[in-house]
């Protein structure tokens, strides 16, 4: 589906990524893991086409490099940003429906996309009873459910998950993952980048480790779940201790 | 007397209120006020006379035509203003957008000259109504920016590509990511706005002439009314502009006509001491 070759991204003079090589088969979980500052964010801008980049993207055979966003996205290549960016202003139904710009394109009236709608409020019940509330005053994790309902509008072929898990409280992220579990298994290929390493490597087929701009290591999920190395990295040996009292529980809802 | 100057603040009102949506419309798309706004109206003023004027076209058919015009116009200043400057900081565009009013105000002299002009009345004469006798041009102008606001609320609330046009201005890097082309969209934004500014320009030339520095005064004027409604508010807008209107009329006439502009001003500055959020403001919040 998806193969990326020596991929080189540049913020200004500074080199973000240093020649990524990365595939996504078909119907396949694939987790992005790394620190912050790591790139992984940058990444999944590059493939969004959001940044510009040097190296080569292919998405089902066409190198998709060069193309604008827009374009990509129409392709199918969809993404679920980090921080969700819902449309504040407009309700959930509304933001739903702008995601079908995706695979209709810009036109006057939505039409009909009452399937696509029943199919999302199926898998996020929530957003059936708040259609029409607006965006902004729903909480985090609702939100978070709406910008992916919104991608899946926009009927994807690849979608790329940033930090779904950020912010959330530990009972909404495991029911949150349940449901990209289940939309993966209906056929989307799903790119996810997580901080909540061990997560990300029970519920996906393969990973990569993203350091610094390069990938370090690659495999199969459960092999890297189980690797010392990466058990020492990113799952911790110890406890970590909080130290910055000021920092607990800011990121929720 | 009272009817009368009711009548005309509320018809120079509705036209400050849709010269201030125009600028509300393009601030919340590209976060910027849009300093050449006035400019818009002028342009439309010179558009309708050249149809009306000069083709001899039936003034309803010229006003519609400067529309299209003025959407054409819209755009062009959104390419050359501010696409190219989209990702410098806003005092970059804010200083762009002032040339461009000046591209426009000197253009519009070497177009049509320096001389005050003038074009056909929506429909001549005059009413009487409960004793005051009342132009049918303050009449029209009422009704058709009403209706103008109707139009562009349905477009923007009640149309899908009203919704794409909010989601952009809400959030331009999302919208690319859903697939919208954002260059695109936030060139209708500036269409829609020029077309509604340029009409005004062709429904107060014949009351107040036409010529090429006539924006930048109802530029400030409808400045003064998006900070009265509430900065970023499309109702605050023309409510701010009614306010600002009546005002003028009013003071002009009872207090004096040499500080009405002055009258303007004190009332903005109050409204900045007393209420400097303005009476409404944007339905979208921050979360506490």
């Amino acid at each position: 589906m998806l193969r990326i070759e020596k991929l080189v991204t540049r913020y200004g003079s500074i080199e973000a990524l240093h020649g990524i090589s990365l595939s996504i088969g078909a119907n396949e979980m694939v987790a992005l893991i790394g620190a912050n500052g790591a790139g992984k964010t940058t990444l999944l801008n590059s493939i969004s086409g959001t940044l510009s980049t040097s190296g080569r993207i292919e998405f089902e055979g066409k190198d998709i490099q060069q193309m604008k966003a827009a374009h990509i996205a129409k392709m199918g290549v969809l993404q679920v940003p980090e921080g969700r960016h819902v449309f504040p202003g407009l309700t959930v139904e509304e933001n739903l429906l702008v995601g079908t710009v995706a695979s209709k394109g810009m036109r006057l009236k939505p039409g009909n996309n009452s399937e696509d709608m029943e199919m999302v409020f199926a898998i996020f019940p929530r957003l059936k009873e708040r259609r029409k509330q607006l965006a902004w005053s729903m909480s985090g994790g609702e939100q978070q459910m709406l910008a992916i309902g919104r991608a899946l509008m926009g009927k994807p072929k690849l979608l790329m998950l940033d930090e779904p898990s950020m912010g959330l409280a530990p009972i909404v992220i495991e029911e949150l993952f349940e449901k990209i579990v289940e939309i993966n298994k209906a056929g989307v290929p799903i790119l996810m980048v997580e901080q909540n390493a061990r997560l990300a490597l029970k519920v996906s087929d393969r990973a990569y480790i993203l350091e610094r701009g390069i990938i370090t290591a690659e495999g199969k999920s459960g092999d890297l779940l189980h690797d010392p190395k990466v058990h020492e990295a990113y799952l911790g040996k110890t406890v970590v201790r909080v130290k910055n009292k000021e920092n607990v529980g800011k990121e929720d809802e | 007397m009272f009817i009368q100057l009711l009548i005309s603040g509320i018809a120079v009102g509705v036209i400050y209120g849709l010269i201030a949506m125009g600028m509300v419309l393009i601030f919340r798309t590209v976060g910027i006020m849009n300093f050449a706004q006035g400019d818009f109206l002028m342009f439309g003023g010179y558009f309708a006379y050249t149809f009306n004027q000069m083709f001899g076209l039936n003034i309803v058919i010229s006003l519609i035509l400067a529309a299209l015009c003025m959407g054409v116009i819209g755009v062009i200043f959104m390419r050359t203003s501010y696409w190219a400057l989209r990702k410098a900081q806003a005092k970059a565009i804010i200083v762009s957008a002032m040339g461009a009013s000046i591209v426009l105000r000197e253009g519009a002299r070497h177009i049509w000259g320096a001389i005050p002009l003038t074009l056909d009345r929506v429909k001549e004469g005059s009413v009487v109504l409960a004793g005051a006798t009342i132009q049918w041009q303050y009449v029209a102008i009422i009704g058709i920016a009403l209706l103008m606001m109707l139009l562009v609320y349905f477009l923007l609330e009640k149309t899908f590509i009203g919704n794409i046009m909010q989601a952009t201005a809400q959030d331009q890097y999302m919208s690319s990511l859903v697939g919208i082309p954002v260059v695109v969209s936030i060139g209708l934004t500036f269409a829609l706005s020029a077309v509604i500014t340029g009409i005004c320009g062709g429904l107060l030339a014949p009351i107040f002439f036409l010529n090429n520095t006539m924006g930048t005064m109802a530029g400030s004027k409808a400045f003064a009314a998006i900070v009265i409604g509430g900065f970023g508010s499309v109702p605050g807008a023309i409510i701010g502009g009614l306010i600002v209107g009546l005002v003028e009329q009013f003071g002009g006439a009872y207090i004096s006509s040499t500080y009405q502009l002055a009258l303007i001003y004190i009332v903005l500055i109050v409204f900045l001491m007393f209420r400097p959020k303005g009476l409404f403001q944007e339905k979208i919040q921050e979360k506490a």
